[in-house]
């Protein structure tokens, strides 16, 4: 069990718990004026991203600031501080029929400033893009305690430089994110999953990307891969003794709409699936699509040993899920492929032991694939070996000076980010 | 007779010297943009690609002159008037359409692409650029990418930044670098974020990466009069918060209706006060879920005339009066000013009836133009340059305008940037340590007194007096009266 607050092996020395907005800024205030160094800590879920740290003195956590600041339904804006989960913003907005359309792993323990600053994926990126295009106004708390804000409350707004996109994937290196105002909308009447398999990513390439570039507007496509899809896919066509190959990918794809609309989507949905020779194909209604889309995160604790991202075009999203789930006979199949197609996003996570050809080669089919990488969990003594956000080109002198500009004594979580800045 | 400067004579080492202009009378054309204030730039730079860009940056940084990077110049907000004796790098010979991939979705385009060419160089592919400024038959790309532009249909698909993967862009230094890629995200900072919507103030952006969507295969647009303004401001704050968003919800009033009807013959009921213009778009199954009750909602506030576009021919008629209306406004009064606030969609009813009241008030007219559905404001104030006394009026009735958008919880400017226009605004809004935070992100870039000068930032001057002060000055230096 790892101690609380520990990362990478290293517990701070003293934890701070502010209950507001001037609380974190005295917080880190004092850890600034006592050269300290501190971690801005959310739910915990994912503070395994980033390269080693290098001092870790105080971690600040951020769920005593878990309140919502201003919620007003018809102008679809709510604004709420960064401690609180998304499982209780999600309560929150659901009650007048509304949501974020947003979602990550475990959202009763993700914080939003935490999903913020370590860039958490989820399937409905693929329609609603990423969490940075939900963002429309941030108040940040400095380096030294200074607090700062940008954006508004207002969804359309360019007065001054869109400051919060800097922190969006910052791990809190840049500072800390203290409120997010956010761009929210309906929750959609009725919702469907087609949850269909194939016999290899390749075959499941021609039906994703058509479904992806249909007309009809996907809520999400997601591709997974590896022996927990092939299992579920298993599972799914013993209920409609169809057939499911031992190394099946499944393709789920989301609609959500009015009925009418839903209704068409699902008929044009499988008609491509039909006629794309998926294996099979069962399309599920209300709670019972919730199962499958459990697939689309890291899977159950143990946590994996070894996960990776890049970010790819759509087309070579399939290759490369492909790729990383590897051939049917390796050794190394304890893994989960997940794909957001329309996005790019494909991650993979193993189980088991991190050998140095199983690095190589993950590295080489995100290469190949015209992707950028970035390790997101790995054994310890890998970060010291290599830089797990890969090589950012000359992008990386420009982020070098900008964490020189707002946080020059390295007070926020030092030598976590690229390039260990 | 002029004399070449020796910075003009190092320029026109790098372009020929026919794309490099300097004789007073020919920089002229230079002094504007769309907005209302004017500056002489030093000399303007018409490079052809991203290596002529950063030689001239590289020959002005060493002769200590800063560089203003200028697309078409329809700006609103001075972003493109040179200050500070700068030079203008004017990037429409970068028009090229480089690649347009159909099945990842993407265009690789110049900067210097208009903005409706893109649209119609992707139409064959059944795709589209969906930011869409009023000014995009001649707004480039890369002046979009500048101030963030937005556009009608922004309502329901977000502004540039939302549709922007990356670009290549020039620094302080000269160095040509990619922030952002062809792929819709990439690991570190987003800096791709961050510059978008920098007004031109960090680099110059010499290629761009954008995202596109299918042509929705059903529009509908539809119009709806109402007999008050009130009455369509609650129609639009309705339509909002019921959860249907529409592509776009326009309003103009009366006083525009007076301009674009003899303009455009949209057959625009006489008696209306206020028309509103409602699209919805997506599958033909959403399309008709969601008119039906844009209908109701219209005729739940009075609306007096309702009707759907019949075909594609109306639909551009109705759309012409929206998006050139600005044009037409020019059969009322020499000149407008047009103020960019944004209000929350349900401070709508009370905002329209205080501008009216101000217009009363300061006995000066206002047209106003929205895109209602986002709260984004464009009450245009009309006036005549060549007087003086109405000049201050006009900049003080645009103030009032702003003071107004943030008591309600508003914004300075929704799509077209802060620019010489609003920087004297910028206080209204942001504390000193908001501002000092953003600066920080000159010197980051490398580009500390390099790109744009004078803009965004208040001067001293500005936050402690007048905020249109300075333009006021700058207006009425030269007026023959």
């Amino acid at each position: 069990m790892p101690e609380p607050y520990e990362i990478d092996g290293i517990t701070p020395s003293r934890v701070e718990c502010p209950a507001s907005v001037e609380d974190l800024s005295a917080a880190l205030r004092t850890v600034h004026a006592d050269a300290g160094t501190a971690v801005i800590w959310g739910g915990g879920s994912r503070m395994h991203v980033g390269n080693k740290i290098a001092r870790y003195d105080v971690a600040v956590d951020m769920t005593g600031l878990d309140r919502i600041v201003d919620y007003r339904p018809p102008d679809l804006v709510v604004v709420a501080e960064a401690g609180m989960t998304l499982a209780a913003l999600q309560a929150e907005l659901g009650k007048n029929n509304q949501r974020l359309p947003f979602d990550v792993q475990s959202p009763e323990h993700a914080t939003i400033g935490g999903s913020l600053a370590s860039n958490a994926v989820g399937p409905l990126r693929g329609r609603y893009g990423g969490i940075r295009d939900l963002v429309i106004g941030m108040s940040v708390v400095q380096a030294d305690g200074t607090m700062t804000k940008s954006g508004g409350s207002v969804v359309k707004n360019v007065s001054g430089y869109d400051m919060a996109r800097l922190h969006i994937g910052a791990l809190g290196t840049l500072g800390a994110i203290a409120t997010v105002a956010f761009k929210i909308g309906p929750i959609p009447h009725t919702m469907r999953t087609v949850a269909s398999w194939f016999d290899s990513a390749e075959s499941a390439a021609v039906a994703g990307m058509r479904i992806t570039n249909g007309s009809f507007m996907p809520e999400a496509v997601t591709l997974v891969a590896g022996p927990r899809a092939a299992k579920h896919a298993s599972e799914l066509s013993a209920q409609d003794s169809s057939k499911a190959s031992e190394n099946a990918v499944m393709l789920l794809v989301a609609l959500a709409a009015g009925p009418a609309t839903v209704e068409r989507q699902v008929n044009d949905t499988t008609s491509i699936l039909g006629s794309a020779m998926a294996d099979g194909f069962v399309v599920l209604e209300d709670n019972a699509q919730f199962g499958v889309w459990s697939l689309a995160g890291e899977g159950n604790p143990p946590p994996p040993t070894f996960s990776v991202r890049s970010t790819v075009k759509p087309t070579e999203a399939f290759n490369l899920a492909g790729a990383l789930a590897g051939p049917a006979d390796s050794d190394s199949r304890d893994v989960h492929v997940v794909a957001q197609i329309g996005f790019g996003t494909v991650e993979a996570h193993w189980r088991g032991d991190v050998s140095p050809e199983l690095v190589r080669s993950a590295q080489s089919a995100i290469r190949n694939a015209g992707g950028a990488w970035m390790i997101e969990r790995c054994p310890i003594d890998l970060k010291s070996e290599l830089d797990v956000f890969g090589d950012l080109g000359a992008s990386l002198a420009v982020m070098r000076r900008m964490k020189q500009q707002f946080d020059p004594t390295g007070t926020l979580s030092p030598g976590r980010f690229a390039g260990r800045i | 007779m002029p004399e070449k400067s020796a910075l003009v004579r190092d320029l026109e080492r790098v372009v020929e010297p026919t794309h490099v202009v300097w004789r007073p009378e020919d920089l002229l054309v230079y002094e504007y943009d769309g907005s209302i204030d004017r500056n002489t730039p030093n000399a303007v730079v018409v490079p052809a690609n991203a290596e002529q860009v950063s030689e001239t940056i590289k020959i002005a940084r060493k002769r200590g002159v800063p560089v203003v990077p200028r697309g078409a110049g329809t700006g609103l907000s001075g972003g493109a008037i040179s200050m500070e004796g700068a030079v203008v790098l004017a990037l429409t010979r970068l028009n090229k359409v480089l690649e347009i991939d159909k099945e990842n979705r993407v265009a690789i385009v110049e900067p210097g692409v208009v903005n409706l060419e893109l649209g119609q160089a992707l139409a064959p592919y059944g795709l589209q650029y969906v930011p869409d400024p009023s000014s995009q038959a001649a707004c480039t790309i890369g002046g979009n990418v500048g101030e963030n532009a937005g556009g009608p249909h922004c309502l329901a698909y977000g502004v540039t930044t939302n549709h922007v993967l990356g670009m290549e862009v020039v620094l302080a230094d000269g160095s040509i670098t990619w922030l952002g890629g062809e792929s819709r995200e990439v690991p570190g900072y987003d800096l791709r974020g961050v510059f978008i919507g920098s007004e031109g103030t960090l680099g110059v952006v010499t290629k761009v990466a954008v995202r596109l969507v299918p042509v929705p295969e059903a529009i509908r647009t539809m119009v709806a009069a109402f007999s008050s303004v009130e009455a369509a401001s609650e129609t639009v704050a309705d339509i909002v918060a019921s959860g249907v968003i529409p592509g776009a919800v326009e309003m103009i009033d009366r006083l525009c209706i007076e301009a674009v009807e003899p303009a455009f013959h949209p057959g625009y009921p006489e008696d209306a006060q206020a028309i509103l213009l409602v699209e919805v778009d997506g599958l033909h199954e959403t399309v008709a879920e969601q008119a039906e009750l844009v209908e109701q909602l219209c005729h739940k506030h009075g609306t007096t005339d309702w009707r759907t576009a019949e075909d594609e021919e109306e639909r551009e008629t109705l759309w012409a009066s929206r998006k050139k209306a600005l044009g037409a406004l020019g059969r009322l009064a020499p000149n407008y000013y047009l103020i960019d606030g944004v209000i929350p969609p349900t401070r709508l009813p009370e905002t329209m009836s205080k501008i009216n009241a101000l217009s009363d008030e300061l006995e000066i007219p206002i047209a106003n133009v929205l895109h209602a559905g986002d709260g984004n404001l464009h009450p245009c104030i009309l006036f005549d340059s060549r007087d003086p006394e109405q000049v201050e009026k006009a900049l003080i009735a645009g103030g009032r305008i702003l003071e107004m958008c943030v008591e309600v919880g508003g914004a300075l400017s929704g799509e077209h940037g802060i620019g010489l226009e609003k920087q004297g605004y910028l206080p209204l809004v942001f504390t000193d340590e908001d501002l000092e935070a953003m600066a920080r992100l000159k010197p980051a870039f490398g580009a500390a007194g390099m790109f744009n000068p004078g803009k965004i930032f208040p001067t001293d001057e500005l936050r402690t007096g007048v905020p249109h002060a300075a333009i006021m000055q700058r207006l009425t230096a030269d007026v023959v009266i």
